[in-house]
């Protein structure tokens, strides 16, 4: 009962292989850095040793921005950011709208470093978005961040690369349901162990089935991502506005044509935010105030979902009476179609809707896709045994498959021994980048072993379990007091780790299953049978 | 002729679906409703972009006769193009 | 009741509903020959109907996101409980 004819289905096999092996590795380094961007936040109060603050909001900021607003230009008091960062620093961006050096639509203005507790200002930087200096204290989850949205390549080809990635992986996804014939009759068939290839490929197709809802989900939405300013945004506002993308994201996000210029005090923001955190039971993660001093100024409380919802919120007041005005569509002015679908992509592709629990989840899903691009591509190599191009790809596979996520370990690990030193935006570059060099170096030293993947997987077991002890040992707290301050999350950040190490060192001692079973029931050569 | 049906295929399934993907995007706005808020019809194609890339990818693959599906993108490609173009 | 409890008992209800899919799944007994002397009434049917239901629910209880972790969590268990090979018995 095949969708298609045998040559269509033949075709799509060839470009479902073909793409998979020109582009699955590269996939996979998008899908498993989306993996662990999935727990951003909770990697950047980890590295920090926790937020000095639980409530950023919550501190006295109407008095501190009374008090900044006069000393900035008054043309970039347009707009005004509010946010924390990893460790509970406040971001104070003042800012109005141009065009940066690169060409790029861009915010320039002054942002203001609060220190958390005391809101004094430690550090006062003006000039473009782009150009501002990086955050130190979220230096680790800023380039785990980028690196699965841009992999830190230049704008907008870096996302022009991981679209294609999501491409692919949207394509993949609906080859594989065109192409596998009894997906509902083979759900509950678990690997054979009676050949190698046929345990592989029961593997990819089992793992890929029940991937393959989610596995949608996340390609579309972040292709999406990934197109939607790159792409997306500049043509059909070529379109619908002549080239002016200015005029379309204003359109879109439902800005005020006119704003009266007319001086006017500004209300007390922290009984807004006092008021917002009672109506949604949570912090609000982003504040925005426009035309701050103007008759017209009015602010936006973001607030991620709660209770039954899983779109976030955004709650305006005006900022002359004080008074709430309700909830804001994400895009255009008044409630539409257009504007609930869009608000549903974040949350679809992120998982952040539901706190830790809906993260977690995620996670795993992520897992199981990095799961399935591999073992496609294990397959492929299995198919091709004494082929130059199966040889090769075997030697890839374990270095980028397990040589980023030793990447990843090794960008912790520079985050931490520089942090104290003040360099550690460079620090998570140079580690990161250092034990990928590494990984390279050691696929080409195990390059006559074969299958390195066991020496690989112990080498990434050590610097997950490493982690923690770096952590405690360059000055971070231990877990009585994290506990004792509300970071529990630094805590299961630790035991992840630990547990991730051990699964880790446990898988490289016990090799692979069907090679168990191979050794243990066959003297060799063992058939293959036909797809 | 196969090598010719192959040589379609390939501008089929890589340019041609890539190009019929975003002139759809870059029509749409021109002809979606704009629904309530004014916006569906900017924020749909952007949405649908993705999709339209697959099921034009997905089709060059699919479509036995390739004469015939190139012929079918190309036209598509054409009408959306005039459609932009009259509005300018 | 809290989205946590309603996940978790949806999850809990559907992940049983797939383990009787998987125990009485007539391919898989057949592919390592398992012998099912005790074997329970086979309703492929049913077992799907069992396991969609905890979704429905939570949607007509408009718990969308206790629906949507539902779906992630058990697209994951449903492939963990199904791809552990099974020791003939």
């Amino acid at each position: 009962m095949s969708m298609v004819n045998q040559a269509t289905s033949k075709r799509l096999l060839a470009v479902h292989g073909w793409s998979g092996v020109l582009l699955g590795l590269f996939l996979y380094v998008v899908i498993i850095t989306g993996t662990v961007a999935v727990l951003s936040q909770e990697i950047g109060a980890w590295s920090i040793g926790g937020a000095r603050t639980q409530a950023p909001f919550s501190q006295p900021l109407d008095a501190k921005i009374k008090q900044l607003a006069p000393t900035v230009d008054p043309k970039y008091r347009e707009d005004v950011t509010i946010y924390p960062n990893a460790s509970g620093t406040m971001l104070v961006f003042f800012h109005t709208h141009g065009v940066n050096a690169a060409g790029d639509p861009d915010d320039v203005g002054v942002r203001f470093l609060l220190e958390p507790g005391t809101l004094d200002v430690v550090a006062r930087d003006e000039g473009f978005g782009a150009e501002l200096p990086d955050d130190r204290d979220s230096a680790l989850d800023y380039f785990i961040s980028i690196l699965h949205i841009s992999l830190h390549a230049p704008n907008p080809v870096g996302l022009y690369l991981t679209g294609l990635a999501g491409f692919v992986m949207l394509f993949a996804v609906l080859s594989g349901i065109i192409l596998h014939r009894h997906l509902i009759k083979d759900l509950f068939v678990a690997p054979r162990l009676s050949s190698r290839l046929l345990n592989k490929r029961d593997r990819h197709i089992l793992a890929g089935s029940w991937s393959l809802p989610f596995g949608f989900l996340l390609a579309f939405t972040g292709t999406f991502f990934s197109f939607a300013g790159a792409i997306g945004l500049p043509i059909v506002a070529m379109v619908a506005f002549g080239g002016d993308q200015m005029k379309m994201t204003e359109t879109l996000i439902g800005a005020p044509e006119k704003v009266s210029e007319r001086p006017a005090d500004m209300a007390n923001l922290d009984s807004m935010v006092a008021r917002s955190v009672a109506r949604t039971g949570t912090q609000p993660t982003f504040i925005s105030i426009a035309h701050w001093g103007t008759a017209d100024a009015k602010a936006y409380l973001y607030h991620l979902p709660t209770g039954k919802a899983v779109e976030a919120s955004t709650h305006v007041y005006d900022m002359v009476s004080g008074r709430y005005q309700g909830v804001k569509p994400d895009l255009g002015t008044r409630p539409s179609l257009g504007s609930s679908i869009y608000a549903w992509m974040g949350p679809l592709h992120f998982g952040h809707f539901a706190g830790l629990l809906s993260k977690l989840i995620w996670v795993s899903l992520g897992l199981a896709a990095s799961y399935v691009t591999l073992t496609g591509l294990r397959l492929w190599v299995e198919r091709r045994p004494d082929m130059v191009s199966g040889k090769l790809l075997g030697i890839a596979i374990p270095m980028v498959g397990y040589g980023v996520p030793i990447g990843l370990a090794g960008s912790a690990l520079g985050f931490l021994l520089t942090y104290r030193t003040g360099g550690s935006v460079y620090g998570t570059a140079f580690g990161f980048v250092a034990s990928c060099a590494f990984a390279v170096l050691l696929a080409g030293a195990l390059v006559r072993r074969g299958d390195a993947s066991a020496i690989f997987l112990a080498i990434l077991g050590v610097a997950m379990a490493v982690l923690p002890m770096v952590r405690l040992a360059t000055g971070g707290p231990g877990w009585p007091s994290l506990i004792d301050a509300g970071q529990a999350v630094v805590v299961m950040i630790d035991l992840m780790l630990l547990a991730g190490g051990a699964f880790a060192l446990h898988q490289s001692r016990r090799g692979d299953s069907i090679g168990r079973q191979l050794r243990a029931d066959q003297p060799a050569g063992t058939t293959v049978p036909a797809e | 002729m196969p090598a010719r049906d192959t040589m379609l295929r390939w501008i089929m399934a890589g340019p041609l679906a890539l190009v019929a993907a975003v002139v759809t995007m870059a029509s749409m706005p021109l002809w979606l409703p704009v629904g309530a808020a004014g916006i569906d019809n900017l924020i749909f194609p952007i949405l649908l972009f993705p999709a339209l890339w697959a099921v034009f990818f997905l089709y060059a693959l699919i479509e036995a006769r390739p004469v015939r599906g190139t012929a079918i993108i190309t036209a598509i490609i054409l009408t959306n193009s005039a459609l932009i173009y009259s509005r300018f | 009741m809290s989205p946590v409890f309603l996940f978790l008992a949806a999850t809990a209800a559907s992940l049983l509903a797939v383990v009787y899919l998987l125990y009485t799944d007539a391919k898989r007994a057949r592919v390592f020959r398992l012998d099912r002397r005790m074997a329970l009434p086979r309703s492929a049917r049913a077992g799907w109907a069992l396991t969609f239901a905890p979704g429905v629910a939570l949607l007509a209880l408009g718990e969308l996101s206790a629906f949507l972790v539902w779906c992630g969590a058990i697209t994951v268990l449903a492939w963990l409980v199904a791809a552990r090979t099974p020791i003939r018995d």
